[in-house]
């Protein structure tokens, strides 16, 4: 029914304006009277701020001898400080010493004991904001005199109710303006409403009456507005279809029309069972693409799984980093490891996992993020050893992950300090009775015990040559192990190296001439400067590639040192070149390897150790040099090496 | 008056033949096999120098250098270290103790020790 429509309208509109304005009413109190009093409260402070110098004054000048004037003063300040209903100034005892709102002189009166509020604040001489209830305030302020001093306090009791009373009457006031205008508002919808609905219910009222046949009415809807339009085009619709009624019955006129309808049906049928067939095509085509698709997902599926298999059963820790250096994959070995639950290291940062006390190492050997490197070795604790290598896996050109392994070389890292301590004790106990026996061959050769004989003296003579050699590979092994266990460690100091290339040279020159060899040292052509090295370890060295030489040159041969001053690398260049036997070109590569003999050399010298070239090779290399050789087999060998000389 | 040397050595073949080295040359000399022996000869034989070796049972070279460092009576006798080993930081240790002078057992003949003993005292 159109009226009731129209009446649950209307009653709905008045029930909500009525709401609205309530509501806008009580709000805008409500509103307003805590801004208010949040206004007031910041005020407050301010007023007992500025007022108390003037209330403690007006009290020191006029309180006793000029009571009238006080009253005045008193008065005025009260009238600046709307809210504040009273004054109230009490000494460090709670002694009441003035009440504005005691019109009478009153002398001093103890203060009520309850008053705790007053008392605290004394004693703290701090400001204090008591809320006595909604809208009354009590304000204790000290004042406090230059110095610190603090004698008077004084109490402002504070109501903001005749203030609200007058919040409350101004509201309404406004609001009065506002319910005529929400009246007339309101009359304006009831009317608009009317006049919407009105022509609502003759629409309705049209389509039943041609729903029931009569196609001959006429809709009458005043006005040029929407509804207006709309029953025009009604009126319209009914005609068209009255005419349309009366063509329908002439049928003959319509069967041309029908066939070339048909025609033109028969048409788009074909055309859509073409196109059904090159959908069904598409859809096959679909079909097979999404089974290659399983496909290779399963295999992927099963490739990543059989991955995973082999890292998860992998005897190395690995773990697994994403570009950003966060962690994606840790196997159950890298747990055993660090005794790690993976759920503690997933998903973690680098920066964070260097903080779990047993991941702290990771800091060190990867200082700016995870980087690759190949074998590093890192001592975790007593009994773990660990090397670490790291790669980067690769997607085209672009850094996809990043893989950390690390695998325990413990066992291997015993077993060598094992052997190197054994040889250092082994080599150690040697030594002194070795000392001992040169000592003997030499004394007797010399004849501190009586002349002895040519041939006695020449037997004595090799005895001692061999004793030598024997202490020279016990030096050496010795050396070895100092190496590999670290303990080689540096003496330096500014020396001049031609002093100990000549005095190795010099200690070598007679045995040169015993082995009839051409033995030459050609002094730098110009002075070298000093540098900084380890002069017993350079002489190592140094005796070391001329005893070479001159072991593996045969008589008559040369052996020669060269020294020279590169000034552009800032470096001493030192060569040691003999026409030896050489070294076999294919075994040229593995020559400064520990107990590496070439095979022509140990045709031809059985004594050496093999431990020269590896001992020579640390010792420069750890004076921050390079060494390396040119050799022909049967022509000879030059060895170079370098030391640089930087300050 | 023969100067007087003290070898302190444990190992006797090469304390009995510095021994002999050293009266041939015209010295007067003792040996002591352990650093506690040394000390005690220290003190009764009253030598000129002492020749001390290192690494030795009961009290080590390093001891008896802390030892005769703080007795008045010893501490103006000078040592020179016969090390086996010749590393540097047991020679700088050596030194630091007061040792005037070291060698280096596998490196030195006997000619080199008088030669290192006449530099400290002087021929006979």
């Amino acid at each position: 029914m159109p009226s009731s429509l129209r009446y649950k309208l209307l009653v709905f509109l008045i029930g909500f304006v009525l709401v609205a304005v309530l509501a806008q009413v009580a709000a805008g109190v409500y509103v307003f009277r805590n801004q208010l009093i949040a206004k007031e409260n910041d005020k407050i402070k301010n007023y007992a701020e500025f007022s108390a110098n003037s209330f403690l004054d007006a009290y020191t000048k006029y309180y006793l001898n000029d009571f009238e004037n006080f009253q005045t003063a008193s008065k005025k300040l009260l009238a600046t400080m709307p809210v504040v209903e009273s004054v109230k100034m009490v000494d460090i005892k709670g002694n009441i010493l003035f009440d504005t709102k005691d019109v009478s002189r009153k002398d001093f009166r103890t203060l009520s004991g309850s008053d705790k509020d007053v008392l605290d604040v004394i004693t703290q001489s701090k400001v204090k904001t008591i809320n006595q209830g909604e809208l009354v305030i009590k304000l204790v302020y000290p004042i406090i005199e230059e110095l610190g001093f603090h004698k008077y306090t004084l109490i402002y009791y504070i109501s903001y109710g005749p203030v609200m009373d007058q919040v409350v009457s101004s509201t309404i006031k406004t609001f009065s303006f506002i319910i005529p205008a929400m009246i007339l508002l309101f009359i304006l919808a009831v009317i608009f409403i009317f006049r919407i609905l009105g022509p609502i219910s003759e629409l309705d009222k049209g389509v039943k009456k041609i729903n029931s046949g009569n196609l001959d009415y006429k809709l009458r809807i005043e006005g040029g507005d929407e509804i207006a339009q709309i029953a025009l085009g009604f009126n319209k619709m009914a005609q068209d279809y009255k005419y349309a009624m009366i063509k329908s019955q002439r049928v003959g006129l319509l069967e041309g029309e029908v066939k070339a309808r048909q025609k033109e049906l028969e048409d788009q049928f074909k055309d859509l069972q073409l196109k059904s067939e090159e959908i069904e095509n598409f859809k096959k085509a679909l079909l097979n693409l999404s089974e290659d698709a399983t496909n290779s997902r399963d295999l992927a599926i099963s490739e990543r799984d059989k991955t995973l298999a082999i890292i998860n059963g992998f005897a190395d820790g690995v773990v697994v980093f994403d570009k950003d250096d966060k962690v994606s994959l840790v196997n159950p070995q890298f747990e055993i490891f660090f005794e790690l639950k993976k759920e503690a290291i997933l998903e973690k940062k680098l920066s964070q996992l260097t903080q779990e006390p047993a991941l702290n190492f990771l800091s060190q050997i990867f200082p700016k993020g995870v980087e690759s490197f190949y074998r590093k070795e890192v001592p975790i604790r007593e009994s773990l050893i660990l090397e670490v290598s790291s790669i980067y896996i690769k997607k085209g050109e672009e850094i996809g992950a990043k893989l950390v392994s690390f695998h325990d070389i413990t066992r291997e890292k015993m077993v060598e300090r094992t052997k190197s301590e054994f040889v250092s004790i082994a080599a150690h106990q040697l030594r002194t009775p070795l000392s001992a026996i040169k000592w003997i061959f030499q004394m007797m050769r010399d004849g501190d015990w009586g002349k002895v004989t040519k041939e006695q003296e020449e037997y004595l003579n090799k005895g001692f040559i061999s004793t030598e050699r024997l202490i020279r590979v016990v030096n050496d092994l010795l050396n070895v192990s100092r190496i590999e266990e670290g303990r080689f460690t540096q003496k330096m100091e500014k020396i001049q190296l031609e002093d100990i290339a000549k005095s190795v040279f010099e200690q070598h020159s007679s045995l040169a001439e015993t082995k009839k060899l051409k033995f030459v040292f050609h002094k730098p052509e110009k002075v070298l400067p000093l540098i900084s090295l380890d002069k017993e370890q350079i002489g190592i060295a140094l005796e070391n590639l001329v005893e070479n030489a001159m072991n593996y040159t045969p008589e008559g041969g040369l052996v020669e040192m060269f020294l020279k001053f590169n000034s552009s690398a800032k470096e001493i260049e030192c060569s040691v070149r003999d026409s030896g036997i050489g070294i076999p070109q294919e075994q040229q590569s593995r020559i400064f390897t520990k107990f590496y003999r070439s095979s022509n050399a140990l045709r031809r010298e059985t004594s050496g150790s093999g431990l020269g070239l590896f001992v020579t090779k640390n010792i420069i290399e750890a004076h921050g040099g390079r060494i390396w050789f040119d050799s022909i087999e049967g022509q000879g060998t030059t060895f170079y090496f370098t030391l640089p000389a930087n300050s | 008056m023969p100067k007087k040397v003290l070898i302190i050595e444990d190992e006797e073949i090469l304390s009995k033949l510095l021994k002999n080295k050293l009266q041939d040359e015209g010295y007067e000399a003792e040996v002591a096999l352990d650093g506690q022996e040394g000390l005690a000869k220290a003190k009764s034989f009253k030598p000129d120098l002492i020749l001390l070796d290192i690494i030795m049972p009961k009290v080590n070279g390093f001891e008896v250098l802390e030892k005769i460092k703080v007795d008045s009576e010893l501490n103006k006798i000078p040592i020179i270290i016969v090390s086996n080993s010749g590393q540097p930081v047991e020679l700088e240790r050596a030194q630091k103790l007061g040792a005037v002078d070291w060698l280096v057992k596998t490196e030195f003949d006997p000619e080199e020790v008088i030669d290192k003993v006449i530099r400290q005292i002087g021929k006979v």
